[in-house]
């Protein structure tokens, strides 16, 4: 079917490797399910048909993460729209049974600070890396996350994420 | 305790978007032919937008051109031998105030010095509009030469030869003439007078251009002999040659008799700068001079 390799994975193999972390950017920037299949989905049509070429998986998983967040962005540019009580009641929810999951949390943050904390303790990712997978100055994104650490205790009431 | 966020870590994504995902591959190719479309269909309408606008940028230079090459044919066609060169057309304000010198060169104990004398009129200008004809001081002189060539009935009829221009010789020109000449000749006149073989020089002023169309045109026996853009009478100023335009009625193909007056209006292809003489036809050139 598809012949073409992604830092030497074929594209299946890229595909399950990496879903839950495109989704869980798409979905921390969107909220929204139908919107973030949207995404998700364009996001591995470009990894296809761009066909870039990648030095190891790392490359390759920073640019699937900056293409997505691209991805969002753009869609929300083009969609803004109103959304409908049967979409909201769709959604999934944040809340679990774990008390220590702070998400619920997370998704009440500002998108940029979003984005941030998920790179920064779900994809484990540097400063560094995230200045530049999301384009922005380091002292930036060291702000932004420490802000975004202090409004997430606010939010949760509690002590350290 | 540490805080996690398990949920967006351990995201359960539906297994659909996964396998659409997967067959993105298979799908990409009908996409693909459906992205080229709008290109295919862009690609298409500027070239058909291409060819008409050079088409119509064609059609409007086309336009432009065809006035230039009707002029030069004009000016090719010109019978006289002087510059053929094509030229613009030039603008004058005011008519010039013309006088009309008539000379003919011969001796001075002829029988027509009445002549002389009443071409010797000077008439006011009224210069008042720029496109207005005026009526401008004329003074000719005719000297007559070879006057044994002269036909007798000239001689023995001079008085009823006046030179004076008529009152308002300024009118607009709209073809055909519609002056009346002075004098109209007699059948006797036109047919045993001897034929005029002269030219008709003019030396207009300086506000005629080098390489300006003027055109000549003759009224005799009360019948303009051309038209009003005739291409026989036209003739182009040479100011490389003392500035003056030289003008065969004969060679024409028009012919007139000595001793007969005969209107001779100068104007340019805007029917402006407009000359106007009485003439006695002599047996010499006509030369016409402007002040």
């Amino acid at each position: 079917m598809a012949d073409k390799l992604f830092a030497g994975l074929a594209y299946e193999e890229v595909v399950r490797k990496y879903t839950q972390t495109v989704a869980g950017v798409c979905l921390t920037r969107l909220q929204i399910w139908a919107d973030t299949e949207d995404c998700f989905q364009n996001t591995f049509f470009k990894l296809y048909t761009k066909s870039p070429s990648f030095k190891d998986e790392n490359h390759l998983k920073a640019w699937l993460i900056k293409v997505a967040v691209n991805e969002c962005n753009n869609y929300l540019k083009k969609n803004r729209r109103t959304i409908s009580i049967e979409s909201v009641k769709e959604q999934p929810s944040y809340h679990s049974e774990d008390e220590m999951d702070i998400t619920w949390a997370l998704m009440k943050l500002p998108p940029n600070y979003r984005d941030i904390l998920y790179l920064h303790y779900c994809e484990r990712y540097k400063v560094k890396e995230i200045a530049k997978i999301l384009g922005k100055n380091p002292k930036t994104v060291m702000v932004m996350l420490k802000r975004g650490r202090e409004m997430l205790r606010k939010i949760y009431g509690g002590d350290e994420a | 305790m540490k805080r996690n966020f398990n949920v967006i870590k351990n995201l359960e994504v539906p297994e659909s978007w996964v396998e659409n995902a997967v067959n993105i591959p298979q799908t990409a190719k009908k996409r693909k032919r459906v992205i080229l479309k709008p290109y295919l269909i862009g690609t298409a309408a500027s070239l058909v937008i291409a060819v008409v606008l050079s088409i119509i940028i064609f059609a409007t230079n086309q336009n432009k051109t065809s006035p230039i090459s009707y002029q030069s044919t004009q000016n090719n066609s010109q019978p006289t031998s002087v510059s053929a060169d094509a030229s613009g057309t030039t603008e004058y304000d005011e008519p010039p105030s013309t006088t009309a010198l008539v000379e003919e060169k011969g001796t001075e104990n002829e029988t027509i010095p009445k002549s002389s004398e009443n071409n010797q009129i000077t008439e006011p200008s009224d210069n008042t509009g720029s496109h207005e004809k005026t009526t401008t001081p004329a003074i000719v002189s005719v000297e007559p030469t070879e006057k044994q060539q002269a036909p007798t009935q000239e001689l023995t009829d001079p008085v009823e030869t006046p030179t004076i221009p008529t009152d308002e010789p300024w009118i607009p020109i709209e073809p055909p003439f519609e002056t009346t000449p002075t004098v109209e000749p007699t059948e006797t006149q036109s047919v045993s007078g001897e034929l005029f073989t002269g030219n008709i020089i003019f030396f207009p002023n300086d506000k005629l251009q080098q390489s300006e169309e003027l055109f000549c045109h003759i009224v005799y026996g009360g019948k303009p002999m051309g038209k009003v853009f005739s291409q026989a009478e036209s003739m182009t100023i040479d100011k490389t040659d003392g500035f003056l335009a030289i003008c065969n009625p004969l060679n024409n193909g028009i012919e007139m008799y000595r001793g007969q007056t005969c209107d001779i209006r100068f104007y340019d292809r805007k029917l402006r700068a407009y000359y106007f003489y009485d003439v006695v036809l002599g047996t010499d050139d006509v030369v016409l001079y402007t002040q």
